[in-house]
């Protein structure tokens, strides 16, 4: 291939490796002998790398967003799997699901779930639901100052929730709690269609989640389970236990990233 | 909301799908407003990529199937919220997520690309960033490989010409450089 018109139309897909080996080597061979079309294939491919290398340099630490990816799809079926599913043979497992299911109540069987989550989580997905009734009680810090005055006296000066959150849910009280014996805060997000999201935070100084079914991602411990209507999850992060419980697992971990985001030192 | 997979399933989920979350992201960061829309933006591409799992054929091509969902959901968040992005709002977001390590000739080649038009960006992150075949390009993108040639073409164009007019200027304004180079 002499034409450097024809050379120049293909240069494109040649430095994209688009081309097939005859046009390929027609191409190479024709980029040898012709300074000019050599130049301009030369500036294509550097304008490439420059590109790639630019978008690539971009600071990407993606730890938190890997863990709430994986909170919200393989460590809860994850969860499930080991609790129903153990590493052993499968006609163990067939004549342990006939004995169970013979023994299980129908009525035992909706709350299988439950067992699967730590004492904690089900006490916060109780305490979210208890707190819809409870929402006049006259212990609730309502205005900014006095949920700020809340969190300063429980966490500390120098964090604070978020205010607002993914959906337009939007902080509107706070108060302490007490989950599984321990004093939590809590802080309660509401969206403009009336749908509460629960946020609970306390120093890790004392008892920690259940480590036992903790799942590690890039260092960071991720827990969630479905409480029946709620899906609650929940993460440490440096000194705070961090908790979220909401209708959907979409709110519960965009919640609790918000959180990680305002707490993570 | 609990997905039947098998633990198989689970298992190819997290080898194949979730090894490119960076690139991913950083397409994300490229199309949308912040890095926070972008992240979400992601997230919720995994949660559809884990609701329709099963319905992805093993063997194909996931990466192209992921960017293809992306695609969609920043697409679909654009329009419900009519947040296009604005050129000079992204401006300066780079400048804050940009890596200091980095020369300015990639500060300034990101600058320049992030004024290209979102097709145009998604079509030279797929073949040029992600090193993707035309005809995967295709598939992420839900176009003719004829379609993925001709934009590839016109991005490559707009941007040789961006980087002839920004090279007669100055790109970063003193206040934005003290910013970057801090």
């Amino acid at each position: 291939m002499n034409d450097c018109k024809s050379t120049s139309e293909l240069l494109e897909f040649y430095v994209d490796s688009e081309l097939d080996a005859v046009l390929t080597r027609a191409v190479s061979e024709h980029l040898e002998s012709c300074v000019v079309c050599n130049r301009k294939m030369e500036a294509l491919r550097l304008q490439n790398e420059l590109i790639a290398r630019a978008v690539k340099s971009v600071e990407t630490d993606n730890r938190n967003l890997r863990a709430s990816i994986e909170a919200a799809t393989i460590a809860r079926h994850q969860r499930l799997l080991e609790w129903s599913l153990p590493r052993i043979p499968a006609w163990t497992v067939a004549t342990a699901a006939a004995i169970l299911f013979i023994s299980i109540s129908f009525f035992l069987l909706p709350n299988l779930v439950d067992v699967v989550a730590n004492p904690l989580f089900r006490a916060a997905a109780e305490n979210h639901r208890m707190c819809g009734q409870q929402s006049e009680d006259t212990d609730w810090a309502r205005t900014p100052q006095a949920i700020a005055d809340v969190e300063e006296s429980f966490v500390g000066h120098n964090k604070h929730a978020p205010i607002t959150t993914e959906f337009q849910y939007q902080l509107v009280r706070a108060r302490v709690c007490v989950l599984n014996g321990e004093k939590f805060l809590h802080l309660i997000y509401r969206n403009d269609d009336g749908n509460e999201a629960s946020l609970f935070v306390r120093r890790n100084d004392s008892q920690p989640l259940d480590k036992d079914r903790n799942v590690t991602a890039d260092g960071v411990n991720v827990q969630s389970s479905k409480l029946s209507d709620l899906y609650v999850a929940g993460i440490e992060v440096g000194p705070y236990v961090l908790i979220t419980a909401a209708q959907t697992d979409v709110v519960s971990s965009r919640l609790l990233r918000s959180a990680v985001a305002r707490f993570e030192t | 909301m609990f997905s039947r997979l098998s633990r198989r399933q689970r298992d190819e989920f997290e080898a194949q799908a979730l090894a490119h979350l960076d690139a991913l992201v950083r397409s994300a960061m490229r199309l949308c407003r912040s890095r926070e829309e972008a992240e979400d933006a992601v997230q919720e591409t995994y949660l559809q990529a884990w609701r329709y799992w099963r319905s992805f054929q093993q063997g194909t091509n996931c990466r192209a199937w992921l960017f293809r969902i992306l695609f969609n959901v920043i697409k679909k968040r654009a329009t419900d919220k009519q947040t296009l992005v604005p050129i000079e709002e992204t401006k300066v977001e780079n400048l804050l997520r940009f890596d200091r390590s980095s020369s300015l000739d990639e500060f300034e080649m990101l600058e320049v690309f992030d004024q290209l038009s979102a097709e145009h960006r998604e079509v030279m992150l797929l073949v040029v960033v992600e090193e993707m075949s035309y005809k995967d390009a295709a598939h992420a993108l839900e176009v003719p490989m004829g379609t993925v040639m001709s934009r590839l073409n016109r991005a490559r164009t707009q941007l040789r010409q961006r980087l002839g007019r920004a090279n007669r200027r100055p790109l970063i304004s003193n206040q934005n450089e003290q910013k970057f180079l801090k």
